[in-house]
């Protein structure tokens, strides 16, 4: 049955996902499990396909989405359980700065690792990620910029965080196409990471540090 | 014959013109600067849900018929016009990388407006350079100027034709400001406009705010404007090519209709960027087989509508000149070539954009002139069969000597500056340079060609002034 469910996942079919997980949790199977052994289980498969050259980003992006679905069949048997889950991840491209096509594959990657993805879209001051801090309490806040001229706006979100009390209560993870570890050291970053999928490793790493 | 290059059928041009006209008058395209819409409303196009303007057929088809097949792009210091039009192909830099491979020492390092200057220099010298974009983004200048910055560095050290970007409404002020400067007044800036708008369209189907104010300020004073569509098939556009090139086709068209409106004898030049989204990286590819299909079916679509051209070519996605860098930049620039695409951007970049580098400056002016090489294709009549001398040499005989060799050589044979065809054991024995360690003897020598643009006594310190004017009014 766990390699039925990981199996959808990879194939990226999202109803076929919903109805094993729903056929699973009637025949009683615990809800953690079918969390680890299929969900998860195949999204580590489309993982590494994606790291082999075997698998593209629309078809990550399917499985993820059928990952996401049978999260969503899960969601209330696993609140139910008390299950242990990653969090969330309040993401948006930082202010002045519109661009949102890698922002968007992060999203796809962090959703296929098990964060539940607060996106706050594009060109987003600091005070709004303030705010979504406030009400989502994320584990993580995760800042993207395209621009050498947007940059700037990750360091003054930080400084925003820190100023309302915010700042140990998450792990700031930032990335982008000019972006460094060493300016993320610099504005005080916890991590950064040079493609969507090693952000969603570093998120998975950072979440777990809380 | 001269050689040429096309991938789209003459069907399937009028495929895609009719697909780009359906797209303008039932879908629209979002405009979201208040007076262009209105603009353009009052000129017939029809209000939509939001900030969205449909296109009817007519007036689409009325902007065309007043556009010109050819646009001088000028120069200063008596250089001839670029005649862009035709199948006359020019080639010049792209913008704007945010990394410079500063040739002196190999370090890859964010670029100063240092590296700016002497970029602009480099492009004066070069022969088969004919205009330059500035291709950096300078950060050691204030970030919110930085158009202005790259106005003056090209301004004041190139006689070549200028082409760049303006932040908005601002920026287009600032901007006529230094080139009447430099110009000697505005009317004479108009009369001979050295420099030409780029103007980007934001796809799928918007035009921002700061793109209409550059179009309707271009305009208002018959600026040649260069305006492109540069959709990412498969991210802000659908993965097909058909698809991709019907919506960088229908944003081009909307770009061009506001312009017509504010004035119809505004200089327009259709320019493409469309280009592919690899599925591995989520990068946009600018080496790719595609990109240069791209490229090859917008001047086709140009040429369709009777329009010179332009865009992204000569490009690639390797970050230094190495292998791929040769193959993907001969092929982004010589198949749009072939077709016909009048201004080929991308000399020096490395990296899709990203890295620029001053020895691949030489080595780009090298595939230039290869490429135009091809594109003179060889003349076949009675003096080049040469059958005379063929007879009298007859079976056994030697060529090297005969005057025919001689006179026809320079023509017939392209003398490269930097292409290695040295004997191997001479290659050896003069330390077996690669092309890069070529390319940067040759960038030394050329800079040392460089000599000043003659400006009037203050130039400088004026055009400053009136970016210093705009620092102080921002704080």
């Amino acid at each position: 049955m766990w390699n039925e469910i990981a199996e959808a996942v990879i194939l990226g079919d999202s109803d076929r996902a919903s109805r094993l997980i729903q056929q699973a949790l009637a025949s009683g199977a615990p809800p953690e499990e079918i969390l680890e052994k299929g969900l998860i289980a195949g999204m580590n498969v489309v993982g590494q396909r994606f790291r082999d050259y075997e698998m593209f980003l629309p078809e990550v992006i399917q499985s993820a989405q059928a990952m996401q679905a049978g999260l969503n069949v899960l969601k209330p048997a696993l609140a139910g359980a008390n299950a242990p889950t990653r969090g969330k991840v309040v993401i948006g491209t930082v202010q002045g700065d519109i661009h949102d096509i890698g922002k968007n594959l992060v999203c796809v990657f962090l959703e296929g690792a098990g964060f539940e993805v607060i996106d706050l879209g594009v060109d987003v001051p600091p005070e709004r990620f303030v705010e979504a801090v406030k009400r989502e309490s994320p584990r993580i806040v995760a800042l993207s910029s395209l621009l050498t001229s947007t940059m700037p706006a990750m360091r003054r979100t930080i400084q925003a965080l820190s100023e309302a009390g915010f700042r140990d209560r998450v792990r700031v993870l930032v990335g982008g196409a000019p972006v460094t570890q060493a300016y993320a050291d610099a504005i005080g970053a916890d991590g950064y990471a040079p493609d969507a999928a090693s952000g969603a490793a570093k998120a998975v790493q950072l979440a777990s540090s809380l | 014959m001269k050689p040429s290059f096309a991938v789209l059928s003459e069907r399937e041009v009028w495929e895609i013109h009719c697909a780009s006209l359906d797209v303008l008058e039932n879908v629209g395209i979002a405009v979201h600067q208040e007076r262009a819409r209105e603009i353009l409303l009052g000129a017939g196009a029809v209000r939509g849900e939001g900030t969205r303007v449909r296109l009817p057929a007519r007036l689409v088809k009325g902007a065309l018929d007043r556009c010109a097949p050819v646009v001088l792009l000028y120069g200063r210091e008596g250089r001839p016009p670029m005649r862009v039009g035709g199948n006359r192909v020019y080639f010049g830099t792209c913008g704007y990388p945010s990394n410079v491979v500063d040739w002196r020492t190999g370090e890859i390092r964010p670029p100063r407006l240092s590296d700016l200057e002497e970029t602009a220099r480099l492009t004066d010298v070069l022969d088969n350079i004919d205009f330059i974009m500035p291709p950096l983004s300078p950060d050691d200048v204030p970030v919110e100027l930085v158009d202005r910055y790259q106005w003056m560095a090209a301004l004041l050290n190139t006689r070549k034709h200028v082409l760049n970007q303006c932040y908005g409404e601002e920026g287009f002020r600032d901007l006529v400001a230094i080139a009447s400067e430099i110009a000697g007044g505005l009317e004479a800036l108009q009369r001979e406009p050295f420099i030409s708008l780029l103007i980007s369209t934001t796809s799928p189907l918007t035009l921002r705010v700061d793109a209409s104010e550059v179009i309707i300020g271009g305009a208002e004073l018959g600026l040649p404007l260069f305006i492109f569509a540069g959709p990412m098939a498969g991210a802000t556009a659908p993965c097909s090519l058909a698809a991709s090139l019907t919506l960088a086709n229908a944003e081009v068209l909307a770009g061009i209709v506001l312009a017509k409106v504010v004035n119809e004898s505004v200089p327009v030049i259709y320019a493409s960027w469309a280009r592919t989204l690899d599925m591995k990286y989520g990068n946009v590819t600018l080496g790719a087989p595609e990109f240069a299909m791209l490229r090859t079916a917008a001047t086709q679509m140009a040429r369709f509508y009777g329009l010179p051209c332009g865009g992204g070519g000569l490009l690639t996605d390797a970050k230094v000149p190495d292998a791929q860098a040769g193959y993907e930049k001969l092929g982004t620039a010589l198949l749009p070539a072939l077709a016909g695409m009048n201004m080929i951007c991308g000399a020096a970049a490395y990296g899709a954009e990203v890295v620029l580098s001053l020895e691949g400056y030489a080595i780009d002016d090298e595939v230039a002139g290869w490429v135009k090489r091809v594109l003179a294709g060889f003349a076949v009549d009675e003096e080049r069969l040469a059958l005379s001398l063929i007879a009298a040499q007859g079976p056994g005989g030697q060529f090297i000597k005969e005057e025919h060799t001689l006179r026809f050589f320079r023509q017939e044979m392209w003398v490269p500056l930097l292409s290695d065809r040295e004997g191997t054991t001479g290659w050896l024995a003069r330390g077996a340079q690669d092309i890069r360690a070529r390319a940067r003897r040759q960038i030394e020598k050329k800079l040392q060609q460089y000599r000043p643009l003659e400006l009037p006594a203050g130039t400088r310190e004026r055009v400053q002034a009136i970016i210093d004017r705009r620092l102080v009014r921002q704080q």
